[in-house]
């Protein structure tokens, strides 16, 4: 009786566990397939991220957008491959919005050259994106003299825009410096 | 750069893979061209060998000597640079002295780098050992 009690509850129990294990298995190798082998789906999959915290973002300061922002920036090699341009409006109006971010120095108390920092991400995208309607915006960075980052980033995307004679001056002016604001790993090395 | 990212001046014209990034308009590249030439001249290290490295990779020919010259200068002033950028900042850039002439790679590369196989700075003995055995010469 004993016996086939056991038997009864190993067999119940290989009976459940086989499909959890079948479903975490399976689950696993969905994962690792979109994070390993697909970069593409993923970057696309960032831009969905980026344009939804975009347009319904639920925190005014934008911590979050900032967030996808760096990613976008991360994966823009795989985006350019695809041909994947949704970013490109919205950059735009983010690089042309000074404001947006200024809220996060007096919500989360970060520093202005961080802030340049991540906003540099848009100007670096924009301008590996190759697309030209970045381009006025992109000037328009060249004139913020107190956003160093930024505005030599815009002025490299710049060259890569087809615009190497308003761009490459800029560029020439930090590497010409004794010692240019930043390092060629991009830490700032000295306070504007 | 196509890859670094950030904070790049002339690295901002390498892919990640270390291929030069040339401009499609002829007109544009041109000018990378001439502000590659200018940027061997420039002040900060890291520029300089920048410019040089994409220089030589642009036309190894024609920019042999002159990228020589900036690799050299850097390697045989070690005092400059330690006084520019104190007691640890000398590695990386010696060692990226040390690449540029492993892309030269002739007679006057290889002795240059020679001069460092028993440099007091551990990484910089190791990559001037390392560039001369893919330049094939084995110690």
């Amino acid at each position: 009786m004993v016996k086939t009690l056991s038997r009864i509850t190993l067999i119940g129990l290989i009976v459940s566990v086989i499909p959890l294990g079948l479903v975490l298995a399976q689950s696993e190798t969905k994962e690792s397939k979109w994070s390993l082998d697909d970069p593409r789906a993923e970057a696309k999959s960032i831009v969905d991220n980026f344009l939804e915290a975009y347009y319904h973002n639920t925190t005014p300061e934008g911590m979050g957008l900032i967030g996808w922002i760096i990613l976008v920036r991360k994966n823009f090699g795989w985006l350019r491959r695809i041909g994947d341009k949704r970013v490109v409006e919205p950059f735009i109006e983010l690089l042309k919005d000074t404001v947006r971010f200024e809220e996060l120095v007096k919500w989360e108390g970060m520093t202005r050259r961080k802030l340049d920092e991540d906003h540099s991400n848009i100007a670096i995208v924009l301008g590996r994106l190759g697309d030209k309607r970045a381009i006025p915006a992109l000037k328009e960075c060249l004139k913020w003299k107190s956003r160093e980052m930024t505005r030599m980033e815009a002025a490299i995307a710049l060259c890569f825009l087809g615009e190497a004679k308003v761009g490459l001056p800029v560029v020439e002016e930090y590497a010409s410096r004794d010692t240019p604001p930043f390092n060629s790993w991009g830490d700032m090395v000295k306070a504007n | 750069m196509g890859g670094y990212g950030k904070g790049e001046l002339t690295l901002a014209f390498f892919t990640y893979d270390w291929q030069i990034i040339e401009l499609p308009n002829p007109n544009d590249n041109k000018l990378l061209i001439e502000y590659m030439e200018r940027a061997l001249n420039f002040p900060d290290y890291d520029v300089r060998l920048g410019a040089a490295h994409w220089l030589i990779k642009k036309n190894k020919r024609k920019y042999t000597e002159s990228v020589f010259k900036v690799a050299s200068e850097i390697i045989l002033n070690r005092d400059a640079l330690v006084k520019k950028l104190g007691e640890y900042g000398p590695s990386a850039v010696l060692q990226e002295a040390i690449w540029v002439l492993e892309l030269i790679g002739d007679k006057a590369s290889k002795d240059m780098i020679k001069k460092l196989v028993n440099d007091e700075d551990k990484f910089v003995a190791n990559a001037a050992r390392e560039a001369l055995k893919e330049l094939g010469e084995e110690r």
